[in-house]
């Protein structure tokens, strides 16, 4: 219970610096933070599975984008409207949570932790979810080779040198 | 409880509004799918239905993995066509 409220605290903190930080790299680290202290939660709700998906997805689309903002370039601006607006926004939204968190004590939360785990979790998901899982397999092959095409350098150049 | 997943959520739409870059539209669609998965979980063991709420929640992480990989295509793309990742660039596109 502990475990989940400090991960659930971090996890919004981290958030939190991912839309502050202005710099892409910082912004990403915190997001990767946040993604961690989510895998946390997941953790203390015991949905172990779970939260050992989100700690991979989450590390290898950082580095992803660490790449990406190397390559692509890491310049980041707001609109000029949005820095107060931003600024306003996160203030009133944790200026709220504090009031809510100290005028209410925290709840209680009742799980099943006598479940079948991730062995209940694997019977489900290739008998009542098998057809889901295989569309979302085929969207994922589809994307990587969708990306691919659309990311391939363009000919035209070499074919109108090789035309006489 | 379910204010956490709201809040993650929220904080990633106003990433993606007050954003100007592809990249940082990213981290913000990044912030909204993990507290779409969050309020999965959370509202699966709330119903006491956690099983549900894990599928789930593994489905809009994998969209997420998707999402990632289709936002830097459009990123390396745009950089193709404009040499700038800027999102105001992408105003002339549209004709």
């Amino acid at each position: 219970m502990v475990l989940f409220w400090i991960s659930s605290a971090l996890a919004i903190a981290a958030a939190v610096a991912a839309t502050l930080f202005v710099e892409l790299k910082r912004a990403v680290l915190a997001l990767w933070v946040c993604a961690l202290c989510l895998g946390g939660m997941y953790l203390s709700l015991n949905a172990e599975y779970l939260a050992i998906v989100q700690w991979l997805v989450a590390t290898l689309g950082v580095c992803a984008f660490v790449f990406f903002s190397v390559l692509l370039g890491s310049r980041e601006g707001r609109e000029s409207w949005a820095k107060p607006v931003v600024g306003l926004l996160v203030t009133g939204l944790l200026a709220a949570l504090i009031g809510w968190v100290s005028m209410a004590h925290l709840p209680s939360i009742e799980w099943d932790r006598a479940g079948e785990g991730v062995a209940g979790l694997g019977r489900v998901l290739v008998s009542d979810y098998l057809l889901p899982i295989e569309i979302l397999a085929l969207t994922l092959f589809l994307v990587v080779v969708g990306a691919g095409v659309i990311t391939r350098p363009e000919r035209r150049g070499l074919n109108d040198e090789e035309s006489p | 409880m379910m204010i956490v997943s709201f809040v993650i959520g929220f904080l990633g739409f106003v990433n993606v509004v007050a954003r100007r870059s592809l990249l940082g539209v990213i981290i913000g669609v990044n912030l909204m799918m993990m507290g779409a998965a969050c309020a999965f979980v959370l509202s699966g063991v709330v119903t006491g239905r956690a099983l549900e709420g894990h599928v789930y929640a593994i489905f809009v992480i994998a969209s997420g993995a998707a999402q990632m990989v289709v936002g830097y295509t459009l990123a390396v793309r745009l950089f193709y066509l404009r040499r700038d990742i800027g999102l105001r660039g992408l105003r002339s596109m549209s004709g």
